[in-house]
This record gives C-alpha cells, sequence and structure tokens, in this order.
C-alpha cells in the first residue's frame, strides 16, 4: 500500500482555533479518515 | 459531510476517527462544526490548498459543470439540502484519505465533481481491514 508523502504531512493547516497545526497529527494516534471538503458550508 | 455524519460512531468503533480539512478560515471552520453538530470532530483549515494539491485532489472550473456535479446538486436540494453561505474556494474538491498511523494510506477517493462521494461501506471495509493495536495495558489486538 502506498503511503502518505512526507510533504504533505507537514503541510501547515490550522485548527478551528487559529492555531497552526500538521496535517500528520490528524492520524498520529490513531487510523484517521481525513475528509476534504471543497467549502464550509 | 451530512452524509458521513451518520457513519461516525461505526468509524470510532473501527479505531478511527474524523478529521475534517476545508479550505475556509478557522471562523468558518468553526461555524461548519457548530452547523453539523459535530463539536467533538477535528477540523483544519488549509487555505493556501496545498494538502489538497498534494493529495491529488482536483481544482478548476470543469469540476462544476459537469453534468455530475448538476446531478448531485439537484439530487441534494430534492432531499433537503439547501446551501447556505460558502466559505472558501468554490474551484476545489474534495476527496477522503484514510491514513493509518504508521502513514499507510488504507483508502484514497478523489471526487470528481461536486456532490462526488465515495460508497461508505468502501471506506469502513478499508478501515475493518486495518488492524487496530490496543495501547491499553493489555497490549493485545482489539
Amino acid at each position: 500500500m502506498d503511503r502518505v508523502s512526507r510533504e504533505l504531512g507537514e503541510v501547515e493547516v490550522k485548527d478551528a482555533a487559529g492555531r497552526t497545526r500538521r496535517l500528520r497529527e490528524a492520524w498520529a494516534d490513531r487510523t484517521c479518515v481525513a475528509l476534504f471538503v471543497r467549502q464550509f458550508g | 459531510m451530512a452524509e458521513l455524519r451518520p457513519l461516525l460512531p461505526a468509524i470510532r468503533q473501527a479505531g478511527g476517527e474524523l478529521v475534517i480539512v476545508g479550505t475556509g478560515d478557522p471562523p468558518a471552520a468553526e461555524a461548519f462544526k457548530d452547523d453539523l453538530g459535530i463539536a467533538d470532530v477535528q477540523i483544519f483549515t488549509d487555505e493556501r490548498r496545498r494538502a489538497f494539491e498534494l493529495a491529488g485532489f482536483h481544482r478548476g472550473i470543469r469540476t462544476l459543470l459537469r453534468a455530475r456535479a448538476v446531478g448531485n446538486y439537484v439530487r441534494a436540494f430534492l432531499s433537503g439540502h439547501r446551501p447556505k453561505r460558502r466559505q472558501g474556494d468554490a474551484f476545489q474538491q474534495g476527496g477522503v484519505l484514510v491514513v493509518a498511523p504508521d502513514g499507510t494510506i488504507l483508502f484514497r477517493y478523489v471526487s470528481r465533481a461536486s456532490g462526488d462521494h465515495p460508497d461508505p461501506r468502501d471506506l469502513l471495509a478499508a478501515l475493518a481491514a486495518w488492524p487496530v493495536v490496543c495501547t491499553s495495558t493489555c497490549k493485545e489486538t482489539c
């Protein structure tokens, strides 16, 4: 199976409070269903 | 998202967790969570769309003009969905990645048009196929 690229894991995103996070934090502790939505709405 | 919300218990029962990634700003992300009643779901914003690009998700006006997109919109409307004020990139399509803690991609779905979602059964099957290692003191495979 493929693995996520290091580059994707290192992408900086923000949480709802505006704090900067790394995307890899989403799957650091448990399997993550990452739903990428086109828009908030 | 509305289609996946009922799956949240099944995702968690399979040892997974739902995380939403969008392209709006943090206040819009917070409002989105409130609208959907998913206060316990983590949500990230990727305003530069870098993660979308690296994940290979489509972007462009043609993704909005496909007959499939129009059909999906009509179907959603007829089922009661009424779009609210939107926040984010209208030309960006989404998708789903199911990623194990070691970085293995268990499932990937690239939306080709608005309203194009994966079959939830495929998503749950991918989750179920991955062993959940219990992190409590029993050290057994759950």
